[in-house]
């Protein structure tokens, strides 16, 4: 319904007396509730869908009728629907584009190969632009395909799907039992070498499967597959199948069937795996099962199952929602919402049928755009860092053409194009605008900025409180972060063999005492006896000494904190062990280590730093007290390491002489004072964690993406 | 210059095969109209051949009349055997030079010369207005014709055509070449004895339509071998074919005929045998078209009427049975609201003899023959209260675009390119050599007066017409329409100055107007039709008082148009002055809009939509041709080309 009632060629077309050839056929379909009418060209499989109003001119190409005729009927069957002579145009133009019409005269033999050479370009051009993605076709799988499609249509039936949805549950709920050792050091496993050998060998068995399930699915829904290939996907191999001719098949569940063929072949095989390795014992069938469950379960979850990547699940939600060709239009249709609202033209037609499918449309377009602007980024990246000089070139064409390429040409048209022509200036203005708006988003607007490190509680002279005497806790009259004065009692032990000890000792005493009563005459036995008391009483003065320190009291005044916990009553302790720490409050510190890059605004620009104790809703006042001269790759508390639950990544292949781990990157420590923590009268465990946020002068954001981008390209190009 | 050899073959209808452009063509064409060798390198290598040329004129100039015959004689078998290489054609040149002398009295000027090379060599000459650019012409056409090679010259009106020719007939005639010219008043078979001759003077409207004509002559035989398969079966005449192939074209005021024109393509139609126009159908549109309001029901967009929500709506409701199909209907009103709101009388059209008659917005001149398509031509008569017309249907389409690039050698001449010679080279592969004029200009450029309102400028220039022509001086001018020419008329009617008009109303002896314009004390009024080719010859009373003096009463569409006016005046070497009348309510200002309309000194203001309008009509003629392309590859299948 879009351009004008006539075209200026319309003489040219009048006349001519077509009719479709014969090896194209029309069927019915139902999109969205809408009748649709799809053509099947037999000799090329190639589909093209069209609507009711270009079938009512499409029934009528007979080779008898001229296109004047066929208009003017056409135009009474369809009332206010009738097409324009240029949709006309353009519907015998895509007719004739897809060799399927004839009778049109004599063949016009320059304009065929000009068309076949145009067809070789495209197809070279298709090369150029995205030479990550190369599709190299292989054979014509169609017998193979026909042969073996008897022993697979049994399982293309609702009892297959049972079998399949059954296979997959149970191989679920074993995953789910065996969730830990599935999941331990899972990239350990993944990239050792033997696994990768594995996995190379595995990898076509299982993506050759996926490729085939589409081919039988496709054969099921009464399409023929006559091209599997390979498509070089940043280099990696990944099997390709053309399934176009599914969408000939009117039933929306088959050609959905046929777009999730692959995903669900490898899921059953992942599921089958899953179900080997669980019963296996450790050897070659157990890692062929997990690397079958790695390679078709997350590997196709991951890629075939993203809907915004034009693979598997992209064809899978475009059938269901009944919008073929769903990136195309979603992008005509973004196109259009642009030109027709932000831009005011009247001039243009969109694609939705309904509000509802316009949103959907443009919803897609955004989301894959800005999805497939981040993958690619993100392969740019991995493929410049991988195969550092050939990649870096790839990785900028790549990024010339899927980023520069649409930037230039929408530069294109914004200055030179006839398409924006009277809206040009709207169009620059909302350029303008959003670009200002980024911008100022960016590098006028200050917000907020602050350095987010963990810390660990410390202090500079810790006062240990350790246990005189080996026995059993007691009493104790003491809490943990409990404020005590010099010489207050904290616990007692009771040491029930130091009685005994004490008690024998004192019997020994009481039996040397009363054997030198019993040998008043004899001075040289009494002599002896005097001699021998005296170690004993010795022996019985530190026994009593031990027994007397069984209450442990405290060296100094502070804060007791106990950083191994607080020991119950009646737990057992070792003679020397210690129970507990004073700490002076001027000695308690927050250490922490700050990010190379982040130091030097944390030494010059520190507004205000909050110390926060993990699971505490208030916050507490810190001051940096100190900064370490020079960086190091020593951790001071375990704390602070990924793997305690920190964020310094710890350098897997280096350890510290003491076996200690040490950071990957160099880092400085930090000390800020705890005082705050102190008077806010929180639980402090020494070694303990604390969130930092150190507030620095709020700063545009742009400045700091800036400073962070340039760091990581610093840092990935830096070998 | 290299060696030239073109097909001279008249039966195999030679023209060139254009493919369309691909893809990094028009880029490249891009970077190459801006990146060329400088032309005054290119205008040394001309001037290195003029010794040349006069060695063999002086040897001529020696000959007696019998003997500079058997040298033409002798040169044009050379030719025909050799092609037109540098040589031969220093030789021809000189030859055409010195039979010009014999026969006109006038032997080209070496920057003649110049231009001449120039456009044997394929590229535009730019050579100033009133250098005599006529008789430049008859050097490559001559050199072409002797070496066997049809030559068409083409030109914007028939007046240019028939003058051109009729002027130059002796040159030819004594080389032995036949001339003839073609206008529109010829019937078929008058046509294609012209076009048969050596050199056929021409427009660019009839060359093309008859071209047209042609092609549906040969209907699917385009090519050379199916309409030699047809000739033998019969089932082709080629007596009924005018044209003998496109070989070799001299376009003449080359801007105005390769671009100011191009913006719309020539449509050849004929009459509809069964299309019939419902006369009660389009009063009724016109009568809803009366009740729909501006802003409200539709809206005017750069020349386009857009219906809004409302207005499609208040259609629906109002349309009655015979309106059906909603684009049917759409469109029927908005043909209805173009009559209506967009076409005016006496700017688009003129109504004489109870005739609507279109006229050409680039030249002024009536249309003769031409209607506007798919019963807005109707539409406006029943507004307009005329004889509804037979309507017409295509049968035929073509740009000027492409027509001209099938020529097998095209050049050019105007005394305006520079400005476009980027577009010309993109669109043609033409360049353009400026050629230095023979001797200095003594046009005076007089300030421009701006007024405020269109009737002081009538008053201003009734008053300064009159001193002028009570100097004695010839005055002539140029008025942007139609209707501003009648305005203008009226306020010397009312001054009592005696004055000639020339606009597309009074066109009946354009050449007796032209002819006393240069009298002393005329005044003459016209349109932009007084621009190209209009070659007033001065008394010497009024060269003594100062020549020609040029009003041009409010900028045209493009610069181009302002300049080709001023050139009617200092011709020659003769004495005359231009000055620049302005208002504020010249239409050129509804180019621009906000505070561009009305902020800034008026002069530079309508440069500014001056510079706008030349900028969207180029770009109108861009598009056409991409879009010509483009629809072009998606007609594949019909088989025909036009």
């Amino acid at each position: 319904m879009a351009g004008p009632l006539f075209s200026q060629h319309w003489h040219r077309v009048a006349d001519l007396r077509l009719r479709l050839r014969h090896h194209a056929s029309l069927q019915r379909h139902e999109y969205r509730g809408e009748p649709w009418y799809v053509l099947h060209d037999s000799l090329t499989g190639q589909v093209h869908r069209f609507t009711p109003e270009a079938y009512q001119i499409i029934g009528r190409l007979d080779g008898e009728r001229t296109l004047r005729e066929i208009w003017d009927q056409a135009s009474a069957a369809l009332g206010d629907a009738m097409p324009t002579q240029q949709e006309l145009i353009a519907l015998i133009g895509r007719l004739h584009g897809a060799n399927v019409l004839s009778g049109h005269g004599d063949i016009d033999i320059d304009e065929l190969s000009r068309r076949q050479g145009k067809q070789r370009r495209g197809k070279w051009l298709q090369l150029i632009r995205s030479p990550l993605g190369i599709r190299i076709p292989l054979l014509d799988p169609e017998r193979f395909v026909a042969a073996s499609y008897p022993f697979v249509r049994p399982f293309i039936s609702p009892w297959g799907g049972a079998v399949w949805l059954l296979t997959l549950t149970l191989a679920l709920v074993v995953a789910g039992m065996h969730w830990q050792s599935l999941t331990d050091n899972l990239a350990d496993r993944v990239f050792g070498v033997g696994n990768l050998l594995l996995l190379a060998l595995i990898y076509p068995l299982i993506k050759a499967l996926h490729e085939l399930g589409h081919a039988w699915a496709t054969k099921d829904a009464g399409g023929e597959v006559h091209e599997i290939g390979v498509m070089l996907l940043v280099f990696f191999p990944v099997p390709y199948v053309d399934a176009s001719a599914a969408a000939a098949c009117p039933d929306k569940g088959r050609r959905m069937l046929v777009g999730a063929a692959g995903i669900m072949v490898e899921l059953f095989l992942a599921s089958l795996a899953m179900l080997v390795w669980a019963v296996a014992e450790p050897g070659l069938l157990r890692a062929v099962a997990f690397n079958v469950m790695l390679i078709a379960g997350v590997s196709t979850l991951l890629f075939n199952g993203n809907p915004l990547l034009r693979f598997d699940a992209y064809y899978v939600l475009a059938d269901y929602l009944e919008i073929p060709n769903l990136f195309n239009r979603a992008n005509q249709q973004l196109t259009y919402a642009v030109k027709r609202y932000l831009l005011g033209r009247r001039d243009v037609t969109g694609q939705a049928g309904s509000l509802r499918e316009a949103c959907w449309l443009v919803g897609y377009s955004l989301a894959s755009f800005t999805y497939r602007l981040f993958i690619m980024v993100a392969i740019a990246v991995f493929v410049a860092t991988q195969y550092l000089f050939i990649g870096v070139i790839l990785a900028l064409w790549s990024v010339t053409m899927t980023l520069l390429l649409p930037l230039f040409k929408l530069l294109k048209a914004m200055t030179v194009d006839d398409s924006l022509q009277g809206s040009r200036r709207r169009a620059w203005s909302w350029m303008f605008g959003a670009l200002g708006l980024v911008a100022l988003l960016l590098f006028v607007v200050p917000l907020p900025y602050a350095t987010h490190v963990h810390g660990v509680i410390d202090s500079r002279e810790p006062a240990q409180v350790r246990a005189g005497v080996s026995g059993v806790i007691a009493e104790r009259w003491v809490e943990d972060g409990q404020q005590v004065a010099a010489g207050d009692p904290l616990m007692r032990i009771a040491a029930p063999e130091l009685d005994v000890e004490v008690q024998l000792l004192e019997a020994r005493q009481r039996e040397i005492e009363q054997e030198l009563l019993a040998s008043v005459r004899d001075t040289q036995a009494r002599a002896i006896l005097r001699e021998t008391l005296v170690p004993v009483e010795r022996q019985l003065d530190d026994a009593r000494q031990r027994a007397s320190a069984t209450v442990l009291s405290s060296p100094h005044s502070g804060l007791l904190l106990m950083p191994e916990g607080v020991p119950a009553l009646g737990s057992h302790l070792q003679r020397g062990a210690a129970v507990a720490v004073v700490v002076r409050p001027e000695d308690l510190r927050v250490r922490t280590l700050l990010p190379a890059h982040q130091v030097e605004r944390v030494r010059s620009d520190t507004r205000e730093v909050r110390l926060r104790l993990p699971g505490h809703e208030r916050d507490a006042p810190g001051e940096l007290a100190w900064v370490s001269p020079s960086s190091d790759h020593v951790i001071p508390s375990p704390v602070l390491s990924v793997e305690g639950g920190g964020r310094v990544a710890v350098d897997p292949a280096n350890r510290g002489d003491d076996g200690a781990p040490r950071a990957f990157r160099r880092h400085y420590v930090g000390d800020f004072s705890a005082a705050g923590l102190l008077a806010s009268n929180l639980p402090l465990h020494l070694g303990g964690r604390v969130h930092v946020r150190i507030e620095h002068a709020p700063e545009p954001v742009g400045y700091r993406l800036w400073r962070d981008t340039r760091r990581s390209f610093l840092r990935l190009f830096e070998r | 210059m290299a060696l030239l050899k073109l097909p001279a073959d008249v039966l195999a209808r030679p023209e060139r095969a254009l493919l369309p452009p691909s893809s990094l063509e028009r880029p490249w064409h891009w970077l190459r109209s801006r990146l060329h060798r400088p032309v005054a390198l290119r205008r040394l290598g001309m001037r290195a051949q003029l010794p040349g040329i006069h060695r063999h004129a002086a040897r001529l100039a020696a000959l007696d009349a019998d003997a500079l015959r058997a040298d033409g004689e002798a040169l044009r078998h050379q030719l025909a055997r050799r092609g037109i290489t540098p040589s031969l054609a220093r030789h021809a040149f000189a030859l055409v030079r010195e039979i010009s002398r014999r026969e006109l009295g006038m032997a080209h000027h070496d920057v003649q010369l110049l231009g001449g090379l120039a456009m044997l060599d394929g590229r535009i000459a730019e050579m100033h207005t009133g250098e005599g650019k006529t008789l430049t012409a008859t050097l490559p056409a001559a050199t072409a014709a002797l070496a066997g090679i049809p030559v068409h010259v083409i030109t914007v009106n028939d007046y240019l055509a028939a003058r051109d020719a009729e002027l130059m007939t002796p040159v030819y005639r004594a080389m032995g070449l036949s001339v003839a010219a073609v206008v529109h008043e010829m019937p078929p078979g008058e046509r294609r004895a012209a076009y048969a001759s050596d050199v056929v003077y021409c427009t660019n409207k009839e060359l093309v339509f008859d071209y047209l004509r042609d092609t549906q002559q040969l209907g699917r035989n385009r090519h050379p071998l199916h309409a030699h398969a047809a000739r033998l079966a019969g089932t082709l005449s080629d007596t009924r074919l005018l044209l003998r192939g496109l070989h070799f074209a001299i376009v003449d005021e080359a801007d105005s005929v390769m671009l100011d024109e191009a913006r719309t393509p020539l449509i050849l139609s004929g009459p509809s045998g069964s299309e019939a126009i419902d006369l009660a159908l389009l009063d009724e549109a016109l009568a809803m078209a009366g009740e729909f309001e501006e802003d409200r029901h539709f809206v005017r967009e750069s020349g386009h009427i857009h219906l809004t929500e409302r207005g499609r709506q208040r259609l629906t409701e109002l349309a009655s049975s015979g309106w059906a199909g909603r684009s049917r209907r759409e469109w029927l009103i908005q043909q209805a609201l173009l009559a209506r709101h967009h076409f005016h009388r006496d700017r688009h059209y003129l109504v004489r003899d109870g005739k609507v008659q279109i006229i050409d917005e680039h030249t002024g001149r009536v249309m003769a023959d031409r209607s506007w398509e798919k019963g807005l031509q109707q539409m406006i008569e029943r507004l307009e209260g005329c004889e509804p017309s037979e309507p017409n249907v295509t049968l035929a389409r073509l740009t000027y675009q492409r027509f001209f690039r099938r020529y097998h050698h095209l050049s050019g001449m105007t005394g305006t390119a520079r400005e476009v010679r980027q577009e010309l080279w993109q669109t043609y592969r033409l360049r353009v050599v400026a050629i230095p004029p023979h001797r200095p200009s003594r046009r005076q450029y007089w300030p421009t007066v701006a007024v405020g309102r269109a009737e002081e400028k009538w008053r201003w220039i009734s008053k300064r017409v009159k001193d002028m022509s009570d100097q004695g001086r010839a005055v002539l001018v140029a008025t942007v329409s139609l209707a501003d020419s009648e305005a203008l008329s009226r306020w010397l009617d009312e001054a009592g100055v005696v004055h000639a008009m020339l606009n597309a109303r009074q066109d009946a002896d354009e050449a007796a107007t032209v002819a006393l314009a240069g009298r002393a004390g005329a005044v003459t009024v016209a349109t932009s039709m007084a621009g190209r080719g209009t070659d007033i010859s001065l008394d010497e009373a009024v060269k003594s008082a100062g020549g020609l003096h040029v009003i041009v009463a409010g900028h045209h569409d493009a610069s181009r148009v302002d300049r080709q006016i001023a050139g009617r005046c200092a011709r020659q070497g003769d004495p005359g002055s231009v000055e620049f009348v302005v208002c504020d309510e010249d239409e050129l200002l509804d180019e621009l809009d906000g505070w561009q309309r009305r902020l800034g000194p008026l002069a530079s203001r309508l440069k500014l939509a001056q510079r706008k309008r030349e900028a969207r009509h180029a770009r109108d003629r861009a598009r056409l041709l991409a879009a010509d392309w483009q629809e072009g590859e998606q007609l594949g299948f019909s088989g025909k080309a036009e």
